[in-house]
């Protein structure tokens, strides 16, 4: 799951960008409008978490720029700015949600976590997979109660193919929802997280859970 | 209600005077009738010998054919009159007297009454009350009456018209004193009747006025209502809107002109609030969030120890910033209202330019930035502290906006006070920026983190001047350079009061 950071405070960019990628995100961080904008119009991204007192373009202008474009990435603002005209205007520009600095970590990620849901049409936090419970919310999987030691990276690739089930994704896309945009891997990184994690899942569920379909990708039924 | 009373004033006093007027004709017009009747009657008198001779046989029927032709007239209107009283009884009366009083003749219809005489040799009117009550008015003139030769041949002298002299006016010029009275109740209704139009007319008119006056009034003011009627409608939601007329109304032009500018003014004030509060809580609210989020995430995954390091380095920055931002509005809240106390001290310009420069070279490095140093100093007498505050801000200002490789100026100069310049190169910056460099919270960028300056510098800098009764003013210079200049008191000296 990838996410694209627009905030102006490099501290706040450092923090958050630790946290979430312990947390299992790929993400992208940036600390002005204009880049931010076209990070945002050029990448795909799950969430985009935006800051509206930027430098160069304000993030409101941001936000009306990328969906007059058709961009319909949700969006989290993420602002000083607490008075209920300005959440109104936020939400009424296109936003998906809108949290008041200072805020909860915890909060944060609980909300991102829902747009995603929301993004992948699951409502449930947990996804049954058969022999593996995912739990979406508290990003962790779980085989008969007992929760699987996953990297973050391992974690990404399940949920990522867990919340498109059915379809077929391509190593590039996974690499892609994986990694942060500046990161130079190649899709043989992939290839082993893939493997390592059908070992954690059991020598032998983990193939019929993460499945192969050669030349294209893989898959969760 | 001040206009309807001064017109129904003017009504009443016109009205008055119109009927003083034409009284005062009319009974004019009457007196000259009853001059004529008397002169009349004094041609009729004459002195024959030791008699007086009143020939007004004439005149008296003509009188009493007139009254009975009048009845005639009353009684054919018999019904409607029934009730009115009018006189039945006589319209003329005539009485002569001798000067002494005596009576020669009078009219029969006085009865036993006379008619009052008044001393006087002039013609004389006056109101007098008739033997049938009603009110009339008299002539009187005293005259000398024409003499006549006897004549012994005349026979048609009625008795009547005959008076003996008494003794003691035989051969003597006598003089005789006529009084003729008419009645004058018609005159008296005429009048009535002529006061009574007037009172009328004069209700009609000033319902008449009061009815065009309200209309007129109530047209003049629908403009005015419905400028209030905007007036009303605009409240702090609405700061945007302006006061407009419907028609041109030149009474009022001048009025919405300025209300317009007023509402202007204002709106920009609830700009400027609305913005400080939501620049206070930015400044405040985004240092907090670092901490916040860093203490979440470091407690979160504290493993790392090197990433932990950073972190708490982080957090010292940020609280370190949290700091300044507090520590600077509470002294703005505090030279605001007015609860700061001030000391006073001899300080070394040049060695507080020093001391300053060495806090901000830390971040004038990275820019190559450098300073020009003055070479002599100046000494004023201020408060330590908020003095250094002031110059801090000034430099750490320049350095933070201050174009890279450049190089800022500081010079002292003695004049009527004593002068600190500090300049630096801006390129970029307009007079607009200029204009609003005090503003609270005001920087060139519209956000904030970014350079670390909360934007709060320069407005502090103008709230302590004014505080310690410096003199400040910003300027763009040739060359595009941003120069601020503070006038400082001298020792004792009395601080030179200019805002900027």
């Amino acid at each position: 799951m990838k996410l694209l950071l627009i905030e102006d405070s490099h501290r706040l960019r450092h923090a958050l960008g630790r946290g979430l990628r312990k947390m299992g995100y790929a993400i992208d961080m940036v600390g002005d409008g204009r880049e931010g904008f076209d990070y945002g119009r050029f990448n795909e991204y799950d969430v985009i978490i935006l800051d509206l007192m930027l430098p160069e373009m304000d993030g409101l202008t941001v936000l009306r720029k990328l969906r007059a474009l058709g961009k319909d990435t949700h969006i989290l603002i993420l602002s000083a700015k607490d008075r209920i005209e300005d959440r109104v205007e936020g939400l009424e520009l296109g936003a998906d949600d809108y949290l008041v600095k200072p805020f909860s970590f915890d909060e944060l990620c609980a909300r991102i976590a829902t747009l995603l849901r929301r993004r992948y049409q699951a409502k449930n936090p947990c996804l049954d997979l058969g022999p593996i419970m995912l739990d979406t919310a508290k990003r962790v999987a779980t085989r008969e109660g007992t929760t699987l030691e996953l990297t973050p990276g391992e974690y990404s690739v399940l949920e990522c193919l867990a919340m498109n089930r059915g379809r077929v994704i391509s190593k590039e896309r996974l690499q892609e929802s994986i990694h942060d945009s500046d990161s130079y891997v190649n899709t043989n990184v992939v290839e082993v997280l893939v493997c390592n994690l059908r070992k954690k899942i059991g020598a032998k569920s983990g193939k019929k859970v993460v499945k192969t379909r050669r030349g294209y990708g893989y898959y969760i039924e | 209600m001040l206009l309807l009373s001064g017109v129904l004033l003017l009504l009443v006093i016109a009205g008055i005077a119109f009927w003083s007027i034409v009284r005062s004709r009319i009974v004019r017009e009457f007196d000259r009738v009853l001059e004529t009747e008397a002169r009349g009657l004094m041609v009729l008198t004459a002195r024959e010998g030791e008699q007086i001779e009143a020939d007004y046989g004439d005149w008296i029927s003509d009188v009493e054919e007139l009254q009975e032709d009048e009845n005639e007239d009353e009684e054919g209107d018999d019904d409607e009159d029934d009730d009115e009283g009018e006189d039945d009884g006589q319209e003329a009366f005539f009485e002569l007297f001798l000067e002494n009083g005596v009576v020669i003749r009078k009219s029969a219809g006085l009865g036993t009454m006379d008619l009052p005489r008044a001393p006087g040799e002039e013609v004389i009117f006056r109101d007098v009350t008739l033997p049938d009550g009603d009110r009339g008015r008299l002539v009187q003139v005293a005259f000398y009456p024409e003499v006549d030769e006897p004549d012994p041949e005349s026979t048609d002298k009625e008795p009547e018209n005959l008076f003996d002299l008494p003794a003691e006016f035989h051969g003597k010029k006598v003089k005789v004193v006529l009084v003729v009275a008419r009645d004058r109740e018609h005159l008296e209704e005429l009048l009535s009747s002529l006061a009574l139009t007037l009172g009328v007319l004069g209700l009609l008119l000033m319902g008449g006025i009061a009815l065009v006056i309200r209309v007129s009034l109530g047209r003049g003011f629908q403009p005015l209502d419905h400028f209030q009627e905007q007036v009303e409608a605009i409240g702090p939601d609405s700061l945007d809107q302006r006061v407009s007329l419907a028609a041109p109304a030149a009474e009022l032009d001048g009025a919405v002109v300025a209300l317009n500018d007023l509402l202007d003014r204002v709106e920009q004030g609830f700009e400027r609030e609305r913005r400080f509060s939501d620049d206070v809580a930015h400044e405040l609210r985004t240092p907090l969030a670092e901490v916040l989020t860093a203490c979440e995430v470091g407690e979160k995954w504290p493993e790392d120890p090197e990433a932990t390091r950073q972190l708490f380095e982080h957090l010292r920055e940020s609280a370190t910033h949290l700091r300044g931002v507090v520590t600077t509005l509470l002294e703005l809240a505090r030279c605001d209202s007015g609860n700061a106390t001030v000391s006073r001290e001899s300080i070394s310009l040049k060695t507080l330019l020093e001391d300053c420069w060495e806090r901000a070279t830390e971040r004038a490095r990275p820019k190559s930035i450098e300073i020009e140093l003055p070479d002599g100093d100046l000494v004023v007498e201020s408060d330590p502290d908020r003095l250094r505050i002031i110059v801090q801000n000034l430099l750490d200002n320049a350095v933070a906006h201050g174009d890279a490789n450049s190089v800022i100026r500081c010079e002292l100069r003695e004049g009527q006070s004593r002068i600190l310049e500090i300049s630096n190169a801006a390129t970029g910056m307009t007079p607009y920026d200029v204009r609003h460099v005090f503003d609270r919270f005001w920087q060139k960028d519209s956000s904030r983190t970014a350079s670390d300056q909360s934007g709060l510098g320069l407005s502090i800098v103008k709230a302590l001047c004014k505080l310690l009764g410096i003199g400040v003013l910003a300027e763009l210079a040739e060359g595009n350079r941003f120069v601020i200049i503070l006038a400082l008191p001298g020792e004792m000296g009395d601080p030179k009061q200019e805002g900027s």
